[in-house]
């Protein structure tokens, strides 16, 4: 199978059956995947009881290995769901660290190459420094186990509603430089980099931030934009960690589906392939 | 004169969704706003940790600032429960958690509860899904009614229910379960997103369309009224022409307003405090001019 330096989420796929987007993967010889851990393709809150959470987790295995597919990235679900690594409540941020922990031992299971972790907010009136605080706490417990397990972990700042905590390029090399842990890399969000104005060289020029990967969500318009960009600005190989937008009505699913083909199509036309990407 | 009035409208907490519930509390009240809808979503309320379940609790909070909680929405669409899935498992669990949140909603003396179709996966046929979303309401109305609750139907965005989503989607749901069995809340995000009116879901649902979720939008986008394209004076007048008698909830919750909940809370207010002066009663009309 033709190999490149494109992950595809499939978070784009969360209301298809499985079968119809792994044929996405397949058609489209994508053999690297972020695999969202949201019902309904797999959720703690769906397997309550370990048994059924591991019978789950082996019918996952054998169904990604038939389709020659590789886990990049094994992602907690962390939009909307009630987690929040940098609750200042400790009883929601043991929860949500245990939510975590649980799920590190799904990715490695999977032998994914990085969990995926959105460190969460905090709340306003309370202050960004006792947030970054309980934050702080709850990395310092993931990188423990994921020096354990030997699985890094892969930090993704998201919008402002999702993650305040980590929202530019301060915020993200204070805390690298406060973790200093060899299993913590970065996901650079470039909707968040590009919105910010950011450059991209002070990502590269801090030795303190490892970058594993680049994350875009875009739509076909947007596409060649943010691969452009990418060529311009980051002319070491990285790994592309693509989510597909699409807003077409559900009552037209193959025009979705469509869409989504498009988007790939395009993508694998207009990314760069560097020669000698890390093995992934 | 219009009997629209102010007191018929409530402030909805996703807008302080990174702020604790008596952050939120006491900004409605600082607002003179009488009425809540609470959404249950950390750190609002969350039946997995104790400390945020305590229903004697928000209770107090909400008498000790003179505040009415006028429905209860359990987190439907991105938590992992959908009671149209073609999973049994999920289905039931769904349903368990409906029905805790009734007693949760029962507890705190909310009028309604909010409930939502579901979702059926795309690719496979939607009349599956109908049957299913049926099913499970047909357990689950009963037992809302069983706690003093008013169950409500939501219309959702396409990209979270492919079930009910526009007026045949509410339709068919209007078919299918009787006038006392279920009553419906119109959001008017959907509406005009499916590129309808209001006025088509008061003539479909009449007395049945209890519950009204008013926001702007371009069109989507969950916006403070008056940042969108949404015709939000004529809603109001809308609502007037037809009597409306059920309340309606600013659903505020785009997360450009995140970093400042109250400005934008405010804003909104504002303007609908301002554009329900602009309301037409039916003795306010001129000959021919309605």
């Amino acid at each position: 199978m033709e190999k490149n330096n494109l992950v595809l989420s499939d978070d784009f796929a969360l209301k298809l059956t499985t079968s119809t987007f792994l044929e996405l993967y397949r058609q489209f010889k994508i053999s690297y995947m972020d695999f969202l851990a949201a019902s309904p393709f797999y959720s703690c809150y769906q397997y309550p009881k370990r048994e059924l959470r591991e019978q789950a987790l082996l019918k996952w295995k054998e169904t990604l290995a038939e389709s020659n597919i590789q886990m990049f990235s094994f992602t907690p679900m962390p939009h909307g769901y009630p987690v929040n690594l940098s609750d200042t409540n400790s009883e929601t941020r043991n929860r949500s660290l245990k939510y975590y922990l649980d799920y590190m031992d799904d990715a490695a299971f999977f032998n994914a190459e990085y969990l995926t972790v959105h460190l969460g907010w905090y709340y306003l009136e309370e202050g960004k420094a006792r947030g970054n605080a309980a934050m702080m706490d709850s990395l310092f417990t993931l990188l423990e186990h994921a020096e354990e397990k030997k699985l890094p972990l892969l930090l993704t700042p998201s919008n402002a509603e999702q993650t305040n905590t980590l929202q530019n390029y301060e915020d993200i090399a204070r805390l690298f430089e406060k973790a200093a842990s060899p299993w913590l890399f970065l996901a650079i969000d470039l909707n968040l980099l590009m919105a910010n104005g950011e450059n991209p060289a002070w990502y590269a020029n801090t030795p303190e931030i490892q970058t594993a990967c680049l994350d875009i969500q875009a739509d076909l318009p947007g596409l060649d934009g943010f691969m452009e960009y990418i060529i311009k600005n980051f002319p070491q190989p990285l790994p592309i960690r693509l989510h597909p937008i699409e807003t077409i009505s559900p009552g037209e699913p193959e025009q979705y589906l469509s869409s989504v083909q498009r988007i790939l199509d395009r993508c694998l036309q207009v990314q760069p392939l560097w020669p000698n990407i890390p093995a992934v | 004169m219009s009997t629209l009035k102010k007191e018929k409208f409530a402030a909805m907490n996703l807008l302080y969704s990174r702020c604790r519930m008596e952050y939120f509390l006491d900004s409605i009240q600082r607002m003179g706003i009488q009425n809540i809808e609470l959404w249950t979503q950390i750190p609002y309320f969350c039946e997995l940790d104790k400390s945020l379940s305590d229903l004697s609790k928000i209770k107090c909070q909400l008498a000790l600032r003179g505040l009415r909680l006028i429905c209860l929405i359990p987190e439907q669409c991105s938590w992992p429960f959908n009671i149209a899935s073609d999973d049994p498992e999920i289905r039931r669990a769904s349903i368990d958690f409906y029905r805790r949140h009734f007693e949760a909603a029962a507890a705190l003396e909310a009028d309604k509860v909010l409930l939502t179709p579901g979702w059926y996966p795309w690719d496979k046929p939607v009349e599956e899904g109908l049957k299913y979303s049926e099913s499970s309401l047909r357990q689950l109305l009963p037992q809302a009614k069983k706690y003093g609750l008013t169950p409500v139907l939501e219309i959702l965005q396409p990209c979270e229910s492919n079930l009910m989503y526009d007026l045949a989607g509410t339709r068919w749901y209007a078919e299918h379960f009787g006038k006392d069995e279920l009553s419906f809340c119109i959001d008017t995000v959907p509406v005009r997103l499916a590129g309808e009116e209001l006025t088509d879901y008061f003539k479909l649902l009449g007395n049945r369309l209890q519950h009204i979720h008013l926001i702007d939008g371009t069109p989507a986008g969950h916006m403070v009224l008056g940042d969108g394209s949404h015709p939000i004076r004529e809603y109001l007048q809308i609502m007037e022409n037809y009597s409306y008698e059920g309340f309606v909830t600013l659903e505020f919750g785009s997360d450009i307003y995140m970093g400042s909940p109250e400005v934008h809370m405010k804003r909104g207010w504002n303007y609908l405090c301002s554009a329900l002066e602009g309301i037409k009663g039916e003795d306010d009309w001129k000959d021919g001019e309605k």
